[in-house]
């Protein structure tokens, strides 16, 4: 099973800071937001999350943890995008990789590093 | 997949004439296909490339004008512009119920092929040029899934929520964190024993730890398989049900092909043309199977109780259609060529449409309709109907039985068909559809 690791970095203010993540490449997954050890969330192909104010998550990170699932004959990319917004900023980030055979299993995993902005 | 089969004629032959022999189609040969270009100038489908990126397309260009010295001969390729790119925001549900242009967008096919373009055989082959040809193929209107495939996606997101929960437990098991770190420490103790009582019982303690760790892996891990093998049976059954769809499905292509005398591009000239319409309909009369399994999953476990991954494979049925199903295909193409000595273009449609009933999984009939209209005043329209009836003797052999009446020339008699057979291969290639 492949293994995607991706750092991000996101300036946030006092404003409550959400995250949404989709399942791309029309394949399946699930994902789990950790904040530590604490579950924030979890969902499946789409999820959206409220991770709070701004000054809580500064100089914290946040873990999203995906498993995707190469279901469809057409192609074997599987994706997911992230897209952070109520920070200074809206952004999205694209992890992304191809499976090496039909049927197989990608885990993704991404630290979102909460920053002061500069 | 490649097909190795033989046929043994074990009945009466009346009277056979391949539709083939007299360059005449048969039904599948008027399905829109989805590398129009290559079908156009009879390129064999297995040499068709298909690079699934911008990259490996030049790839592709590059390599055959290196190996060819030039222009690239008796080369194709399949292009699927949306697959070549990145789709992060594509998701299933969408690709599931498409609107009418995401479909036309995401099955849109162009294709280009190459082939030499000669006259004769054997020593009076002659060499003229090159033929090209571009075309395009796409899926106006396509059935919809089976609406199971939400409740199995749902099922699939659930357990992959377990495996994603499971792996990370097992990467962060303090007990097992734990004891990795100790057995760690013990390797290191070994090592740095002055004394061989030390090293001794540091081996000891280390063999206790590692053996503890195994075991407790094992159990997290029997886990994990167990999820495992439940991931890919539903992935399986997602990909199944995407590719039975019923309801309408309404297939289309065209391609153009141009002679280029001696290889010089400015003297091509347009040679021929073809347009396919390929309309189909999928009915669900009913589920077959045996009643009594109904609700029962019966997978295959180790010596340890952990669930084994399905490999087997159902064998498919005889006509490529769910058991219990019918499908009715119709077809339609326009060919256009011109001729070889007065360049004159001539040619004519082809219609037909082929029913089939994949009664259970192991007999299926079928009947098919083509009919040839000319537009040229040497031939007469001719047409085929048969009927065909097949039915499964083992994993890969089949029994058939066709009759009807095929293609006739001007002044011939009507020819009938009456074969029946046993076919024997390797490959899940049914007979009646392709």
């Amino acid at each position: 099973m492949k293994h995607v690791k991706k750092n991000v970095k996101y300036a946030v203010r006092k404003a409550d800071a959400r995250l949404d993540i989709t399942i791309g490449s029309g394949q399946i997954g699930s994902s789990t937001v950790l904040k530590g050890d604490k579950e924030l969330g979890s969902g499946g192909s789409m999820l959206s999350l409220n991770l709070g104010p701004g000054t809580d998550l500064q100089g914290t990170d946040v873990v999203v943890a995906s498993l995707v699932q190469d279901v469809l004959t057409q192609t074997n990319r599987v994706s997911v995008e992230y897209v952070l917004s109520g920070g200074v900023k809206k952004e999205s980030f694209v992890a992304k990789t191809v499976v090496d055979k039909d049927l197989d299993l990608c885990r993704f995993t991404t630290t979102i590093s909460f920053v002061e902005p500069s | 997949m490649m097909r190795l089969s033989f046929e043994i004629c074990a009945g009466v032959v009346l009277s056979t004439t391949l539709a083939a022999a007299q360059g005449l189609p048969e039904i599948d040969d008027l399905k829109a296909p989805s590398t129009a270009s290559a079908v156009l100038l009879g390129t064999s489908p297995t040499s068709i490339e298909r690079p699934d990126n911008p990259r490996a397309v030049i790839v592709s260009l590059v390599s055959n004008v290196a190996t060819s010295g030039g222009f690239p001969t008796d080369y194709s390729v399949g292009l699927t512009p949306y697959w070549m790119r990145w789709q992060p925001q594509l998701t299933f549900d969408s690709y599931a119920k498409p609107t009418f242009s995401q479909r036309l967008v995401r099955t849109f096919n162009v294709s280009f092929a190459s082939a030499d373009w000669t006259i004769g055989a054997g020593t009076a082959k002659q060499d003229l040029g090159s033929r090209v040809a571009l075309g395009f193929s796409t899926v106006a209107y396509e059935g919809a899934m089976d609406p199971n495939v939400f409740t199995l996606k749902m099922d699939l997101e659930g357990t992959l929520k377990a495996l994603g929960d499971a792996l990370r437990n097992r990467d962060t098991n303090p007990m097992l964190v734990a004891l990795r770190a100790r057995r760690k420490d013990l390797a290191a103790k070994i090592t740095q024993a002055k004394q061989p009582e030390e090293a001794e019982a540091a081996w000891r303690a280390f063999n206790d730890t590692d053996q503890t760790l195994k075991v407790l892996t094992a159990v997290a891990d029997k886990g994990v398989t167990t999820l495992q093998a439940k991931r890919r049976n539903l992935a399986r059954q997602i990909r199944e049900i995407d590719t039975q769809r019923y309801g309408g499905r309404l297939g289309v292509a065209g391609a153009w092909a141009w002679a280029m005398p001696n290889d010089v591009f400015s003297d091509a000239t347009r040679d021929r043309y073809a347009i396919w319409v390929t309309p189909s309909f999928r009915w669900r009369l009913s589920k077959t199977g045996d009643e009594s399994d109904e609700g029962d999953v019966v997978v295959d476990e180790d010596d340890l109780g952990v669930e084994q991954p399905d490999t087997s494979e159902d064998p498919s049925p005889v006509s490529g259609v769910d058991p219990g199903a019918i499908e009715l295909v119709g077809v339609g193409r326009l060919l256009r060529e011109s001729d070889a000595l007065t360049r004159e273009m001539t040619g004519g449609w082809d219609l037909g449409a082929r029913m089939v009933w994949q009664i259970s999984g192991d007999l299926a009939v079928s009947g098919e309709f083509v009919k040839r209209l000319w537009n040229s005043d040497l031939k007469t329209d001719t047409q085929r109907a048969v009927a065909l009836v097949e039915a499964r003797l083992g994993e890969a052999a089949y029994i058939f039985a066709s009759f009807g009446r095929d293609y006739e020339e001007r002044g011939e008699r009507t020819n009938l068909v009456s074969l029946v057979g046993i076919k024997i291969g390797v490959g899940s290639k049914p007979l009646l559809t392709n």
